[in-house]
């Protein structure tokens, strides 16, 4: 089945959360027009990303102005929408994405594998997600996830297309230019993962970063890089087409897609019986 | 828990260094979600009012 995706590159401000969703709903409206059917957002796209004093006012659960606005927009452009926020539930907060879907229904990924400042303020997820949809059945990460073997083992044979949600920073100090020490050589590999994984898993992967200025923090170490995020989003189909790749700056990258379903539509959301009763992976009909 | 891409020896020094910063992170979020938990119940405990 063909479909034409977007992965939407862009600049958030930290904390400004209506600015943030007036912006992205800006480029979620020029994928919409341009025939998406399947647009994904950057990771904490609506709160920006960086090492910020509480993300607890800016948390929010299914019923907050982000997913609630979110659901609204894929039921009315017939649009699946994938997007990275920060989840409340109860008093733990999470780096997490929604997935909206045209026909109403919402489900939440919760990054598994957090890096760096980010364990100062999130609960790390427990559980993959995978969402059966018409076209076939899909697979979430968020930013770091990617680097971990362990992911893509599970996802492997049971998706047919992969969505990555991303903060990836450029480690290079931007005004010198001057790559970190030990993160420099991670930078770029934003860049070449997901087309790996595409070639690996032969599926479709669509990477939605985030670009403009940010400062990495590195705790312990006492690190802190005048750093950017390192944009470069991209969609790769994985058997037929070349990679296309984002640039730098803000941009909606559109790309056609073909994807083989292989097993099915079938939902599911753990991969070990040692997974918490209480799912990672939440998922809600409104 | 293995890495998708070669990282050579740097690996080492990130993987040591995500678990160094996993344990001392961990106990910072601890500490905000265990204030979080008590400001809401804070909150949600009825207010007396005395005449």
């Amino acid at each position: 089945m063909k479909i034409l995706a977007a992965a939407i590159q862009m600049a958030s401000e930290p904390l400004n959360v209506a600015a943030n969703l007036a912006r992205g709903d800006d480029l979620l409206r020029q994928a919409h027009q341009a025939g998406a059917s399947l647009a994904v957002l950057p990771e904490m796209f609506n709160t920006g990303y960086g090492l910020l004093p509480d993300y607890g006012p800016s948390a929010e659960g299914r019923d907050g102005p982000t997913l609630r606005h979110l659901a609204a927009r894929a039921r009315e452009w017939g649009m699946a929408i994938a997007a990275g926020f920060v989840e409340r539930d109860a008093h733990h907060l999470y780096d997490a994405i929604a997935f909206a879907t045209p026909d109403g229904q919402l489900h939440v990924y919760r990054k598994r594998n957090l890096v760096f400042w980010e364990r100062f303020r999130f609960r790390p997820g427990r559980q993959p997600l995978v969402v059966a949809t018409p076209w076939g059945r899909i697979g979430f990460a968020v930013c770091a996830d990617m680097i971990y073997r362990k992911v893509w083992e599970e996802y492997r044979g049971r998706i047919d297309l992969a969505v990555v949600s991303s903060a990836w920073p450029d480690f290079t100090d931007r005004e010198t230019g001057r790559k970190h020490w030990l993160l420099g050589h991670v930078g770029p590999l934003s860049g070449a993962i997901p087309g790996q994984v595409a070639i690996d898993l032969g599926i479709p992967v669509v990477f939605a970063n985030q670009c403009g200025q940010t400062e990495t923090v590195i705790p312990i170490l006492q690190t802190r890089i005048t750093d950017r995020f390192a944009g470069l989003s991209s969609i790769t189909d994985g058997r037929h087409e070349a990679p296309v790749v984002a640039g730098r700056d803000e941009q909606v990258l559109l790309s056609d897609l073909t994807i083989h379903p292989s097993q099915g539509p079938r939902t599911w959301r753990s991969t070990s019986s040692s997974a918490p009763a209480a799912s990672s992976s939440v998922l809600a009909r409104s | 828990m293995a890495f998708y891409v070669k990282l050579g020896p740097r690996g080492v020094v990130f993987r040591v260094g995500t678990i160094l910063i996993g344990c001392l992170g961990s106990w910072v979020y601890w500490r905000a979600s265990r204030r979080r938990g008590m400001m809401a119940a804070t909150s949600l405990r009825p207010s007396i009012v005395e005449n």
